[in-house]
């Protein structure tokens, strides 16, 4: 997957505005660097190869059921 | 048996005497709620009480077992819930003032199961705000404390469960479960604590925080206890659909069997990145008593658990960023400054990050459990460090730096992520006098060994038998 720019804070703000924040300016950018380490979590994830993996972690495969 | 104290058994303890009528489920009852009068004010384990509620369970149970109505071993016997479940009549706050007065008007299927054995809830227990903190803290309804020192945190999300079933508020609890929340205050109040695998107990009627990694787990004194609680927890429910149809088990079936040839793995790495010296020491006595007993114990390497984990990371603040949208948008001032920022850092995650972080889980729980092919169970302590200070905000451990959350739970969550069944119990103590916890992980629908494995381990200690002087 191609690497994704970092999040800058304009662009934060946008989000927000889109996402239905009231503008509490003081409010967000307190909330800014968490959204940030979030960006960086889901930046770690991009050079996982993924293709075909059909998405559903939460469910078993029943090859993998324990048999006693 | 005269003058015994009611409050220090075991549910199976508990069980045994009421069906033989040495005590009553009354007596039970009554012993419980004069423990929670008495320890209350120091451990802050209820967010409400349930006393009368309780007494009236406890009458009905007694006339019912008097007519010959005994209906196995839960019966007349007092649970805590965590303040998530969903009680009739009963509000659940879920750790929040926002949903302070919520009552529900139907009773959650853990709620409806444990009444169809018998048993009871005895109050609502406290826990932090919608599950989203693996400290004790709560805002709005104070912190937890632990029973082993009262300026530590009990651990969390379950924190409640955590410090009433280690002091005897209550002999048994149920806790849910999305990156540890019954494994971490298990291991630092010093019982025991079962994640199942994912979609073995219903979660319909708990109040959600990650619709894909949410768990429902029993925190007991006993590794029989939680085998107990499964027995009557685990099945089917429709109305959850990640429920999943399996053919009901007996699973105290072979659970004395010890643990002769099993193989146990130990991850060469990743575990071992942050870990406490004394936590790191009682494990590694924990893995010289499991070769004692004829299991099989080595080093094995595994898919990168760093990365499990930041896949989980972002899966569940998505989904709680969407199940807390309306609340933290339009009641945000309500909301803990920390908790509500992590719930809305998730509403900025796109779509395509959230599903690829997805695939990410899918595949890498694949290539765990091809490490489960070459071991029947994994073991790590359960957490890096020992119960931090009520407080505590970061710890030094090995010369890092770590925050106090991480070190809780990096470990639990790559499980959790995963939905593999682990169970967390007592292997140790810190010189402070601080329980340590043991995990072990197996394959998925693997309870029956997981149980049979930490009974063979809890049988031959009595970490768990010791109890806090509070």
């Amino acid at each position: 997957m191609t690497e994704r720019p970092d999040l800058t804070y304009d662009v934060f703000i946008t989000l927000a505005q889109q996402q239905g924040f009231a503008m509490d300016m003081l409010h967000l950018e307190e909330l800014f660097p968490e959204v940030q380490a979030m960006f960086q979590r889901v930046k770690l994830l991009d050079h996982v190869y993924t293709a075909g993996i059909q998405p559903g972690a939460g469910s078993i495969p029943t090859d993998n059921v324990a048999t006693e | 048996m005269p003058n015994e104290d009611l409050t220090q058994l075991s549910v199976s303890q508990l069980g045994s005497r009421i069906e033989s009528g040495d005590v009553s489920p009354v007596d039970v009852a009554e012993a419980f709620i004069r423990r929670i009068d008495a320890l209350e004010p120091q451990l802050n384990a209820f967010i409400t009480r349930a006393d009368e509620h309780a007494l009236l369970a406890a009458r009905e149970a007694e006339k019912e077992i008097l007519r010959g109505n005994y209906k196995g071993p839960f019966h007349g016997i007092p649970v805590g819930l965590k303040d998530l479940f969903w009680t009739k009549g009963v509000r659940t706050t879920s750790g929040s003032v926002i949903d302070g007065d919520f009552v529900p008007t139907e009773d959650s299927a853990v709620a409806s199961r444990m009444k169809a054995a018998g048993a009871y809830f005895i109050g609502k227990l406290h826990m932090t705000e919608f599950a989203f903190d693996g400290t004790s803290l709560n805002r709005h309804y104070g912190p937890a404390r632990n029973p082993w020192n009262l300026a530590r945190m009990a651990g969390g999300s379950s924190s409640g469960p955590g410090a009433a079933v280690a002091s005897g508020q209550v002999p048994i609890a149920m806790g849910t479960d999305t990156g540890g929340s019954v494994r971490v205050p298990a291991a630092l109040c010093g019982i025991t604590g079962l994640k199942p695998t994912f979609g073995l107990i219903s979660r319909y009627g708990v109040t959600p925080l990650s619709w894909s990694m949410d768990h429902v787990g029993p925190m007991t004194r006993t590794v029989r206890d939680a085998a107990l609680a499964l027995n009557m927890l685990a099945g089917y429910d429709t109305r959850d659909p990640d429920s999943v149809e399996m053919q009901p088990k007996n699973y105290l079936e072979g659970l004395d069997r010890g643990i002769q040839k099993i193989r146990i793995g130990v991850p060469s790495d990743f575990v071992w990145d942050v870990m406490d010296f004394e936590v790191e020491k009682a494990f590694r006595a924990a893995m010289v008593q499991m070769e004692s007993l004829g299991s099989h114990t080595r080093e094995v390497s595994t898919t990168d658990l760093g990365l499990i984990n930041s896949a989980g990371s972002v899966v569940q603040t998505s989904e709680a960023g969407i199940i807390h949208r309306s609340r933290v948008l339009n009641q945000g001032q309500y909301f803990d400054p920390v908790i509500r920022r992590r719930v809305e850092s998730g509403l900025f995650i796109p779509a395509e990050a959230y599903l690829h972080a997805q695939q990410v889980r899918a595949k890498l729980k694949g290539l765990l459990l091809e490490t489960l092919d070459e071991v029947d169970i994994l073991a790590t302590p359960t957490t890096a460090i020992a119960a931090p200070e009520i407080d505590q905000e970061r710890a030094v451990i090995q010369g890092q730096d770590v925050p106090i959350r991480e070190a809780l739970l990096r470990i639990t969550r790559v499980f959790s992520t995963v939905g593999l069944p682990a169970i967390s119990v007592p292997c140790g103590f810190t010189e402070g006098g601080l329980p340590v916890g043991l995990q072990l992980v197996g394959k998925p629908f693997s309870e029956s060994l997981l149980l049979r494995t930490a009974q063979a381990y809890q049988e031959s200690t009595d970490w768990h038998l010791r109890r806090p002087k509070v």
